[in-house]
């Protein structure tokens, strides 16, 4: 089992029901996999630091999940085809050598 | 005699941890043009400056940092603002 991060943008467009109704929406995903969503986390509407499709703001969610990752490539299929997605980033989190020998 | 202030891995004598999240911290690394500084100039060891680079672009990926500052667009809105 490893530990994920997926942080993703939503568009300014996106009102709050829409922000929550996406949160729903890609944590069903996930946990139709394999993978448990342990924080979803809404950093809120920020500025970009530069323009994303014509965007200048967005809403920040950050996912951390844990599972054996085949959910990855389900999630970032469903993100590319989402219109409210606008970017997003994985990220595995690198094992430290204590919980490798746990594991071991 | 030396008379400057001896340069320091930051990472390594505060423990600070680097992470791509928080760019206050990843913010000192970087010119005011958004370019990441070398280490010989901010004094970070290899091994923090390697996991700085990637934290960075990172962060750029996520639009929390700029990949540059300048440019066409950014000019136009200077002049939206006035």
């Amino acid at each position: 089992m490893s530990q994920y991060e997926i942080v993703f943008i939503l568009a300014d467009k996106v009102d709050e029901s829409g922000v929550k109704s996406n949160i729903e929406k890609f944590k069903e995903v996930v946990e139709k996999v394999d993978g448990t969503v342990t924080k979803a986390n809404n950093w809120g509407k920020k500025t970009l630091a530069y323009e994303i499709n014509k965007n200048r703001k967005g809403t920040y969610i950050m996912f951390e999940i844990t599972g054996e990752g085949q959910f990855v490539k389900e999630l970032e299929k469903k993100f590319r085809l989402s219109e409210d997605v606008i970017r997003y980033l994985t990220i595995k989190k690198k094992e430290t050598k204590k919980t490798k020998s746990k594991e071991n | 005699m030396r008379n400057y202030r001896r340069k320091y891995c930051k990472f390594c004598e505060d423990k600070v941890e680097i992470d791509y999240k928080n760019v206050v911290v990843l913010r000192d690394f970087v010119t005011e043009r958004g370019k990441i500084i070398p280490r010989r100039i901010t004094g970070t060891c290899a091994k923090h400056q390697r996991e700085l680079t990637t934290a960075i672009k990172r962060a750029r990926m996520l639009a929390l940092m700029p990949f540059t500052t300048g440019g066409k667009k950014n000019i136009l809105l200077i002049k939206d603002v006035k």
